[in-house]
């Protein structure tokens, strides 16, 4: 089976100055991403504020340019694409926010920013048939034909994704890259987003890079997870084998931090790593994770580790991962 | 006596579209040195809340019923009494920790700045208690930090800092709103195990505002889960965590992923969306929601009720199952 998405060796920077006659620097958002995605797939993107993850994403749409690798989207080169060659592409990979309503126009009716990637991409479609198009997306995201006429102020938050989303799957795209598409909504109302995307994914065959920092939430739909700490891959490897038996430090402190809603267990819960995220700028040497990692001994702060294959599919950048094969055992339950 | 006492509170805003009610008719006791944690989503009206017990509301806000403090009236005290109030009496830690501190002052600035504006005491000493705040809420340097300003920390050290300031005082009630949410997850536990510590350490209630349950569980000795305005359950944390009696804290306790989640079947979910503030009916607002709703749900709101600690504003509510 051909990959829908082939990523190798991604990276990204930005120049970054502090100031108008300091000399440039770079700030290295992603070093060297590589994956790859089936039909019906989702990889999981994890990681906190600063770790390159959304980026990661807008580079696999085309909308920030990687300074190394490669991009394939149904095996043509995304990255190298320019113009109609990019747009023409473009319809095969689309896109859902974080922020609902900011990311649809208020001054457009739900029908025409729904309806707006139609009539870019298949200008010979009528008003009729343009109309019956938007009224099966809205239903398929669980919403009625009539909301079409609304504007965005009136629905809710949730609504408002489950269009964001319709907005994305009308042109039956072989990927959604969707960013923390339900960190910007309310707890009662994140899993029928979940659920609609994973019932999505099962009658349409998308494939979704899913971008989130909620370890809980990207569990539920992913194949395959990776983990991403100051724009380096930490960790990568299938669901199940990745969260039963993490290799990489990092990724145990991000398990260990999901609070159990549980107050007998909660009560346990101990803050899994110390200190702050230091500036993606000014990444530490070695091992960036090793100024909060428990386990880092002087190598770590001298020799970057590189991605071993730990288990089938399963990659770790730990120079320590040898010492607990099967995985890293929660500190709250010792 | 408790130390916060909220009677038949009612906050209502004055809008270009009408009156809106955020808040109608909330009960609420915090004892001394007591943890409650006031858990809602957005909309619930649990900022509100808080914010209308120290006259924080907006300008177009209004609050009725009884807010006691120690036993003295809040409610309709002039500003300048409510600022000597706050700060050794009741404390406040936001979201926002860049937005809650001043830009354009140093850290041991504002810390001294909490501290003599409610106590005689010379800059010296003052700072000298400036750093020692810092560095029992673990803000690493502290020294080097009193002299820096509020943009050059990071996300945590921020509202480490904000905390700090909020202590200076040594209020006797700290109202913490959402105090980890805009925090990294490797971050925010450090907060909650920060607020475990103080309370260990500090002779001082906590109200943690929040919509995370997950935050509340390790923390909070008692709960009350806020919807459309009303607390529709409160009781201990063990009990409410342990066996829900209001079917929406079930859903909101069903609903939350789990690391041990089976990913076979769809996520648990409430269907629909918590009404606007302004579209309440008269029955249940809860009620197009729930699963165990009857005819007499849309005819008179419940009021919370129920013989033990844990009360719940049900007309249905969910019994404990015999273990």
């Amino acid at each position: 089976m051909t990959a829908v998405l082939q990523v190798e060796s991604l990276s990204v920077r930005f120049a970054a100055r502090s100031g108008p006659w300091s000399s440039g620097r770079w700030l290295v958002a992603v070093d060297s991403a590589g994956f790859s995605l089936a039909r019906g797939e989702t990889l999981g993107i994890v990681g906190e504020s600063g770790c390159g993850k959304s980026t990661l994403g807008r580079a696999l749409l085309g909308l920030v340019h990687p300074c190394a690798g490669s991009v394939r989207l149904n095996g043509e080169r995304l990255d190298r694409a320019t113009g109609a060659g990019l747009r023409r592409l473009r319809r095969h990979a689309q896109m859902v926010f974080q922020d609902p309503q900011g990311s649809l126009d208020p001054r457009m009716t739900v029908g025409q920013s729904v309806a707006e990637p139609l009539a870019i991409f298949e200008p010979g479609l009528s008003g009729a048939e343009l109309r019956a198009r938007v009224a099966e997306a809205l239903v398929q995201v669980g919403l009625a034909p009539a909301h079409a006429e609304r504007y965005p102020h009136e629905f809710s938050g949730g609504q408002c994704q489950r269009v964001g989303i319709a907005r994305a799957a009308i042109l039956r795209p072989s990927v959604i890259v969707c960013d923390e598409p339900v960190s910007a909504l309310d707890v009662s109302v994140q899993g029928q987003v979940i659920n609609l995307l994973s019932r999505l994914q099962d009658d349409l065959g998308l494939a979704y890079v899913l971008i989130s920092h909620n370890l809980a939430v990207v569990r539920h739909l992913s194949t395959r997870v990776l983990v991403m700490y100051l724009g380096r891959t930490m960790e990568q490897g299938p669901r199940d084998s990745l969260y039963s038996g993490p290799l990489h430090p990092y990724t145990r402190a991000l398990l260990d931090a999901v609070p159990p809603p549980d107050p007998v267990e909660a009560r346990r819960q101990r803050a899994p790593v110390a200190g702050d995220l230091p500036s993606p700028l000014d990444p530490p040497a070695g091992c960036v994770f090793n100024t909060r990692c428990p386990f880092a001994q002087s190598h770590c702060r001298e020799a970057r580790p590189g991605l071993e294959e730990a288990r089938p599919g399963h990659l770790v950048a730990c120079h320590r991962w040898r010492e607990w094969p099967g995985g890293l055992v929660s500190a709250r339950r010792s | 006596m408790a130390l916060l006492e909220i009677r038949a509170l009612s906050v209502g805003f004055e809008t270009p579209a009408g009156r809106v009610t955020a808040v109608s008719g909330v009960d609420l006791e915090i004892g001394v040195g007591e943890c409650v944690a006031v858990v809602g989503e957005s909309g619930s009206g649990k900022s509100q809340t808080l914010l209308a017990c120290t006259g924080l509301l907006a300008m177009n806000g209004h609050a009725t019923g009884s807010v006691r403090f120690d036993g003295r009236e809040l409610l309709g005290l002039r500003e300048r009494e409510l600022q000597r109030l706050r700060g050794p009496g009741i404390g406040y830690v936001f979201q926002d920790a860049l937005g809650s501190l001043t830009p354009h002052l140093r850290v041991g600035e504002q810390l001294v700045e909490a501290l003599r504006s409610h106590r005689d005491t010379d800059g010296a000493t003052a700072l000298a208690e400036a750093r020692r705040m810092l560095e029992r809420v673990h803000v690493p340097d502290a020294a080097a930090r009193l002299r820096q300003y509020p943009h050059e920390l990071s996300g945590g050290t921020r509202q480490r800092v904000a905390i700090a300031a909020a202590l200076m005082p040594q209020p006797r009630l700290l109202i913490a709103d959402e105090p980890t949410t805009a925090l990294d997850v490797t971050v925010q536990a450090q907060v909650v195990e920060l607020f475990r510590e103080l309370r260990r350490e500090l002779d001082m209630a906590l109200v943690i505002v929040t919509h995370d349950l997950g935050v509340v569980a390790g923390l909070a000795e008692r709960v009350a889960v806020m919807y459309a305005g009303r607390v529709v359950e409160q009781g201990p944390a063990i009990a409410v965590f342990a066996a829900p009696a209001h079917p929406y804290t079930a859903g909101l306790l069903a609903a939350l992923p789990r690391l041990d989640d089976d990913t076979s079947v769809p996520m648990r979910t409430i269907p629909g969306v918590p009404p606007r503030p302004g579209e309440r009916s008269g029955g249940c607002a809860f009620a197009p929601r729930c699963g165990r709703r009857a005819g007499d749900c849309d005819e008179q709101p419940p009021e919370l009720s129920g013989s033990g600690p844990q009360r719940a504003a049900c007309h249905h509510p969910l019994r404990a199952e015999a273990p």
